[in-house]
């Protein structure tokens, strides 16, 4: 499958023969678009764990991606534009998941952005090289002003004669931890003193693998750095800690979603962190609904109805969470709101963040 | 001011490592630093930037550079930091907000000042830029000035006041392709009489580089010839094509076909692969390049010995610009333009696209809620008009003329390629030059194989033909020591 694995084939792990779903959730996820209806139908889809690693995909190449699969007769398409895997499909899938279960990327992407971990990391490795040739005449990569910004402040801090020899240390110590296949490719990437690394076409030709599965191969590198970079565990990663950690959040919430909900396990109010927040009361519902989403320990019961009532109880048993209908609990039990809709179906929903 | 020409040499070793100017720096110098104002049009390759920043070590004040494309202004940038200068930025969309605060409060420190000029007129870049005193500000690229030009900005059109605002002081206006009618535009852009400004005109002319234009019947015999050619030619090569996807292909095709390390080079490969295959290329590890014409390179390659067109450029004045990549060593060089008849209907229609259509004007117009959903540069370009007080039935007919005046452009490069006798002396009459006498080193048409054994750029030795090694992956513990210096 290597030689033909591409974008395409990767979405269809996250289709089903049973029921129809929407491309544009597999778009937003992956692109990072962060609400809560979208996470919801990621975890539902799957989606999780590749949430934000391809932030630069267009509607247009997506859109390519799909009526690729439609061509092929892998999927089959509504006219709501919902899509369902055909029995093709499916076959196609489970020969595609091979493929996939080698990357591990485990929602590294709710943290992070990959690529710009990449590209500090890149940045610093060269100044570092050419630094160890005592040479200050050079190009140095061009990117962001924040990547260039604070690669800087990272050689500013750590300038010292040893730092070669200290940062080549904590990578061999990086190194041991995976395969020496994967730790030959991470290294023979890296630009430094007139030595240039191997492009991603070479690399595709070396390692014999298409575009989209060198892309994948080399985000699963970088989140394994970075994993390992910010192991509390270990004590031999000083300087590879400081170069990660000022591009990760420590929590997979976004900064708004986490201040509301400290301020709720703090007040136990929703209406009251709303006021502290000067934010209206949905806003800090939905806030709560990913912190439910995306952190362990959610005080579910807090927000819940204490009970339900026999015949919703029927009702949900029945179906699976992902088919639960809102008017039909409103059937059942008037006093449910959405937000404790949504809270029940997080509570009894599975949530997978890794693959 | 007065400078002596031994601390102009003197800076000019210390600096940039020369010790010799090349054509036409000199005198421009002398011009600036008599405060005189320069249009300047030097051909490409002849070191047009050294003259500012070497400027700007003899002045002690600030140099401001217009220039059209962050690429070309991260290319600047990363050339003098390579020189060892740290005082220089370029001030563009990519800094964020604290950066950009932090450069505009500290903007005095930076003895290089890079930016384009919707950068340089917004408000509170404008504010921080008049805090200082210029000892030269530099339009590069100065030809985006006109409308007859092929690469006309609207933007730059506002650097007529900025300059005034800026306390009007010593303007370089630079340019590698500038006809008679384009540099009078230019100057009355700017405001300026021709007896406030000093023209220094060269030659575009580059008589070390063969012209050759070789016509193919069909697009199999034009990659049938392509590969020929590769097989036989020497030395270093960038092919040209006008689409990412062909560029792609072609890579992949050369690759199998022939001998040769090739890599494809244009907006979508990543920053650091960019990086990668300028330096392999530039340590002949790579030596073909297929490019896309759109795309900016920062190659500063010296010996490159061909220079080849897949499909034809929109114009004289990119053409010119990308064959003069070529033989900047001076030693014979070749330029061949591969036609297929039908080839130009792709910068036609480019040309064609390019434009809002009269519709999407008038909606842009009428609809201030339509805005937002424009793509960028269109939404650039109208706003620029809108502000101006144009009605849209005036942006329309800039727009049309504008249209009118690409497929002219067009019609000439055809013409060029239709050419039955000199091909160079079409060219140099297009940029108003006197015409040369034509002779066996002068050009060629449909006779490239000939040319380029006349030229002696057929490869000689078998080493020479095996470029294409095999790639492999070093050992990661082999690899770390030798990106970090193991001498203690």
């Amino acid at each position: 499958m290597n030689n033909e694995f591409n974008f395409s084939y990767f979405l269809l792990q996250f289709l089903s023969t049973d029921d129809w779903r929407r491309p544009k959730v597999l778009l937003n996820n992956l692109i990072g678009r962060r609400t809560v209806s979208n996470l919801f139908w990621g975890i539902q889809y799957g989606l999780l764990p590749f949430f934000n690693l391809f932030p630069k995909l267009t509607a247009t190449d997506f859109e390519r991606a799909i009526n690729l699969l439609q061509e092929k007769k892998l999927i089959e398409k509504q006219q709501n534009d919902q899509i369902r895997l055909t029995t093709a499909g499916k076959q196609m899938q489970q020969i595609i998941q091979e493929s996939i279960v080698q990357f591990h990327l485990s929602g590294m992407g709710l943290h992070t952005n990959l690529e710009t971990v990449q590209q500090c990391l890149n940045l610093v490795i060269q100044i570092t090289s050419e630094f160890s040739y005592k040479n200050n005449r050079y190009y140095p990569l061009q990117y962001t002003g924040q990547v260039m910004a604070r690669s800087k402040q990272w050689f500013l801090k750590n300038k010292s004669d040893t730092l070669p020899e200290q940062l080549q240390a904590e990578f061999t110590a990086f190194l041991n931890t995976i395969p020496t296949e994967k730790a030959d490719i991470f290294t023979n990437s890296f630009i430094g003193h007139n030595d240039y690394g191997l492009t991603d076409a070479q690399f595709e030709s070396i390692l014999d693998l298409t575009p989209f599965a060198w892309h994948l191969q080399k985000l699963t590198l970088i989140a394994d750095f970075i994993r390992w970079a910010l192991d509390d565990s270990k004590t031999d990663h000083f300087l590879c800690n400081q170069i990660v950690l000022p591009w990760i959040t420590p929590s997979p919430l976004s900064t708004s979603s986490l201040r509301s909900y400290q301020l709720y396990l703090k007040t136990k109010d929703l209406q009251n962190v709303a006021t502290l927040r000067h934010v209206k009361l949905n806003t800090v519902k939905e806030h709560l609904l990913e912190a439910a989403m995306l952190t362990t320990d959610f005080p579910f019961n807090l927000l819940l109805p204490k009970s339900i009532s026999t015949d919703l109880k029927n009702y949900l048993t029945t179906y699976q969470v992902s088919q639960w209908q809102f008017d039909e609990v409103l059937k059942r039990d008037a006093r449910f709101s959405f937000f404790e809709f949504r809270l029940l179906q997080i509570e009894r929903g599975q949530i997978q963040y890794a693959n | 001011m007065q400078i002596e020409a031994h601390d102009l040499y003197k800076v000019l070793q210390a600096k940039f490592g020369f010790s010799t100017f090349k054509l036409g720096q000199l005198e421009i110098i002398h011009h600036l630093c008599n405060s005189k104002n320069v249009l300047a049009v030097l051909p490409t390759g002849t070191g047009k930037s050294l003259i500012y920043q070497l400027l700007g070590y003899l002045l002690n004040r600030p140099v401001l550079v217009i220039s059209p494309l962050i690429s070309l202004i991260d290319d600047q940038v990363a050339r003098l930091n390579r020189l060892g200068e740290k005082h220089v930025v370029g001030l563009t969309s990519k800094l964020d907000h604290n950066q950009r605060e932090f450069t505009l409060n500290h903007l005095r420190n930076y003895r290089f000042i890079y930016l384009s000029p919707e950068m340089a007129t917004q408000p509170e870049v404008l504010n921080a830029l008049k805090q200082l005193d210029y000892g030269l500000f530099v339009i590069d690229e100065a030809h985006c000035l006109s409308q007859w030009g092929p690469d006309f900005r609207p933007d730059y059109l506002k650097l007529k006041d900025l300059l005034s605002q800026l306390g009007s002081p010593t303007t370089l206006m630079l340019t590698a392709t500038a006809t008679k009618s384009v540099r009078e535009d230019i100057l009355k852009k700017m405001g300026f009489h021709s007896d406030q400004v000093e023209q220094v005109v060269y030659s575009v002319d580059r008589p070390n580089i063969y012209l050759e234009v070789e016509h193919c019947e069909t697009p199999a015999q034009k990659n049938k010839k392509l590969f020929k050619l590769l097989k036989m030619i020497k030395g270093s090569g960038i092919i040209y094509f006008s689409s990412k996807k062909i560029a792609n292909q072609m890579t992949e095709l050369i690759a199998q076909q022939t001998d040769r390390s090739v890599a494809a080079y244009h907006a979508d490969v990543s920053l650091q692969d960019r990086y990668r295959i300028q330096q392999q290329f530039m340590l002949g590890k790579v030596n073909v390049i297929c490019a896309t014409s759109a795309f900016g390179m920062g190659i500063d390659k010296n010996n490159v010995r061909f220079v080849i067109h897949y499909h034809m450029p929109g114009n004289l004045e990119d053409y010119l610009q990308e064959i003069g990549r070529a033989g900047r060593d001076q030693q014979p060089s070749i330029a061949i333009l591969l036609y297929t008849a039908g080839d130009e209907y792709i910068p036609s229609t480019l040309n064609m696209k390019g434009f809002p259509s009269a519709s999407n004007v008038q909606t842009f117009f009428a609809k201030p809620e339509s805005r937002a959903s424009f793509e960028p540069d269109q939404k650039q370009l109208l706003t620029y008009y809108h502000d101006q007080h144009k009605s849209a039935q005036e942006v329309s007919q800039i727009f049309e003329n504008r249209q009118v005046a690409k497929q002219n452009s067009l019609m000439q490069m055809l013409n060029f390629v239709n050419e039955e006798n000199c091909l160079r002396n079409n060219l140099l009459t297009h940029f108003g030059e006197q015409e040369v006498t034509h002779n066996a080193n002068c050009c060629g048409i449909d006779c490239v194989f000939e040319a380029v054994a006349t030229l002696k750029l057929t490869k000689t030795s078998e080493v020479e033909q095996e470029t294409n090694q095999s790639l492999s992956l070093v050992p990661w513990q082999t690899r770390l020591n030798q990106l970090f210096s193991q001498k203690k």
